[in-house]
């Protein structure tokens, strides 16, 4: 991807603050809202064709940002813009781009509607969004996009239950390809899949990229799926991203203390290690730490990761929000 | 794992669990659900229990606990505590087995803790119903426990209620309840599933600890071989309702006999292994009352042959690795 490539998501100082206004009682005794600010001042970009894995762990806001991209949330702070018009009134108002930024969720079961036949589900959005018009058009894309998925044409005739859990997610990526979208949101899309099973959809989804050139916005806890999948990779904690950069200078050298912990703590597929678990849990996120989110479970922690939260800055080819990550990593 | 540590395992079993069958029972032929499952707990060691969904992972452990309930029934095989039969005991004397000599430990902590009640009145419940301390005695055995399971100012977390504990602090408190009897064995079956990495980090941490110091037989009942590598001392690897590999955890990770052993290891995507395309298995495991012929995996087995339709494969290779295979990968010399 060349540096003079035009940016398909442009994510600018997005936040996303949760939890209700102070009311006339609570402002009268003085109360504070209690006030969620799930997601701060994120910024990012996914280039055409490429896979950007958003990383995390649960409470990390990894979700609420793949909602905001996708045009499901208004963003408290900040935009989420598909080619330089905002998301949000992309969504609004049904704006003819609504086609080219697709989303795949975890659960099949709550996306796909048990009453439709598969065949009903993936030509909704080709009949509402007016890609192809007329019965038999329709008809065949459905079988064309059944067969790209891996599935067969006669599939269409099925209702969700009649699949396995596999299956329907294919289903489910079949209607976010019946747009021709240039850009697909994937949240945890195999997280639910046994791992045989999930090696087939990751497959299959690197397939569909190599043959489309869609570019993936990737929502994981799973560093081992980012690993495979990613050609960059953002680490979230705590509403805000600590380290982003490409794949391969992360994973070969971590350099925020998050990540590294991060990737410690996956359980190896080899012999037992003796390092110690990591410290502590993550903190209430209605009343953050001062300064930098991470600093009550690092262990390199001192009085000026206190004092301000640390911006992002570029080091070693990619950006990271410590302090100290020279000295430590 | 060094000579020294293999200590207990050349102790005699704790619970033996031998050729057993678990059914479902319907108008005409029951539908087989687990088969002729075999395996022992020794004192101080962690057996892991992997396999995909349906592979029958759960059930084998349900039914050592004597938690199956019709239409499920185990029709056949024995399960031995310290040498005494436990799978004839009448439910009441297998409810008081479990929780004093068999505790559980299940995925969602939530299930398993009373909303309702605190913290301390469950675990001072269950030490006065299945130990002698009773009153200030019993309390101070709660507090005990919490301090063991790592929960800090256990004193003061007595008083709360379970939505004021995070997920990893409730796993951490059925922990402690599961210890409260002072048992010999301890199923836990998907215990990390629902946590973050680091906080799994910590549980499997505290699961290893737990077992050496209190010298306590565990099963780990998982889906995820990373678990299976990092807490278990042996393992047994579950497709189809049968036991298809059994083993060493370290033998069994580094040079598996079974081919889906092998292959459901190569498709889990891990870091620093990059590859453009996963392995992957084609199809899907056969769901019970549909099993193929012969060896259950052959549909989808690279190396199958005529010779594994014709019966289902018993476990052959090495006392300490076993695989019911007949083409086994990773050959021994010790091979028959």
């Amino acid at each position: 991807m060349s540096e003079l490539a035009t940016p398909l998501i442009d994510v600018a100082d997005l936040g996303r603050t949760y939890g209700a206004e102070a009311g006339f009682l609570n402002r009268l005794l003085g109360r504070k809202p209690r006030q969620v600010r799930a997601v701060r001042g994120v910024d990012f970009q996914l280039m055409p064709g490429e896979t950007l894995a958003l990383v995390g762990e649960s409470g990390c806001g990894k979700s609420t940002i793949a909602r905001c991209v996708a045009g499901l949330e208004t963003p408290s702070d900040g935009v989420a813009s598909y080619r330089g018009q905002s998301m949000d009134v992309i969504a609004r108002r049904s704006l003819p781009e609504r086609r080219d930024v697709q989303m795949v969720f975890q659960d099949p079961n709550s996306s796909l509607n048990p009453r439709w036949r598969a065949g009903e589900s993936i030509a909704e959005p080709i009949r509402v969004l007016g890609i192809e018009s007329g019965r038999a058009k329709i008809a065949a894309r459905v079988a064309e996009l059944l067969t790209q998925v891996g599935l067969s044409p006669e599939d269409a005739e099925k209702y969700p239950h009649e699949f396995s859990g596999g299956q329907r997610q294919r289903i489910a990526i079949a209607r976010a390809l019946s747009t021709r979208p240039r850009v697909i949101i994937c949240d945890e899309p195999t997280s639910a899949l046994d791992v045989s099973v999930q090696a087939q959809i990751l497959n299959m989804m690197k397939d569909l990229q190599d043959q489309f050139g869609m570019s993936y916005l990737f929502i994981t806890h799973d560093l081992g799926v980012v690993d495979h999948i990613a050609d960059r990779v953002a680490v979230m904690y705590l509403g805000r991203i600590v380290e982003i950069g490409p794949r391969d200078r992360i994973f070969e050298r971590p350099r925020h203390p998050y990540t590294r912990m991060l990737m410690e703590a996956v359980p190896a597929l080899g012999p037992m290690t003796d390092a110690p678990p990591p410290l502590g849990e993550l903190p209430d996120p209605a009343n953050p730490p001062s300064g930098c989110p991470f600093r009550t479970r690092c262990r390199h922690a001192e009085a000026q990761c206190a004092q301000n939260v640390p911006a992002l800055r570029s080091l070693d080819g990619r950006q990271v929000a410590c302090l100290r990550a020279e000295e430590i990593a | 794992m060094s000579v020294f540590t293999t200590q207990a395992a050349a102790g005699s079993p704790v619970l033996t669990v031998r050729g057993l069958d678990v059914v479902l029972k319907r108008r005409g032929a029951d539908l087989p659900i687990i088969r002729d499952v075999s395996y022992d707990l020794r004192a101080g060691e962690i057996l892991g229990i992997v396999g995909e969904s349906g592979a029958g992972k759960s059930m084998s452990g349900n039914a050592v606990a004597g938690l199956l309930r019709l239409p499920l029934s185990a029709s056949r095989g024995e399960v031995r505590l310290n040498g005494d039969r436990i799978d004839t005991l009448s439910p009441r004397r297998m409810a008081d087995i479990r929780g004093k000599r068999i505790a559980m430990v299940f995925q969602d902590p939530l299930t398993s803790l009373n909303p309702v009640f605190t913290i301390g009145a469950q675990l001072i419940e269950t030490i006065e119903r299945h130990t002698a301390a009773r009153g200030k005695a019993a309390k101070a055995q709660a507090v005990s426990l919490l301090e063991q399971v790592g929960i800090p100012a256990a004193t003061k977390r007595l008083s709360q209620y379970p939505h004021e504990f995070s997920g990893g602090m409730r796993q951490r408190v059925v922990i402690a309840l599961a210890l409260a009897g002072e048992p010999d064995i301890l199923f836990a079956d998907e215990p990390t599933t629902a946590l973050d990495v680091s906080i799994q980090a910590q549980i499997i941490a505290l699961f290893r600890r737990l077992c050496q110091e209190k010298g306590l037989a565990a099963a780990l009942v998982t889906h995820d071989m990373g678990v299976i590598a990092q807490a278990t001392d042996r393992m047994a690897v579950m497709y189809a309702g049968r036991i298809v590999e059994t083993g060493t955890t370290a033998q069994i990770l580094h040079r598996p006999r079974h081919p889906y052993t092998s292959a459901l290891m190569q498709s889990i995507p891990q870091i620093g292994k990059r590859q453009h395309r996963l392995p992957q298995l084609q199809g899907a495991m056969p769901r019970p009352g549909s099993l193929p012929q012969g060896c259950a995996f052959s549909p989808r087995c690279a190396l199958a042959t005529a010779g594994c339709l014709k019966a289902v494969p018993p476990m052959s290779g090495p006392e300490d690795h076993q695989a019911a295979c007949i083409h086994p990968l990773n050959r021994e010399a010790s091979d028959v």
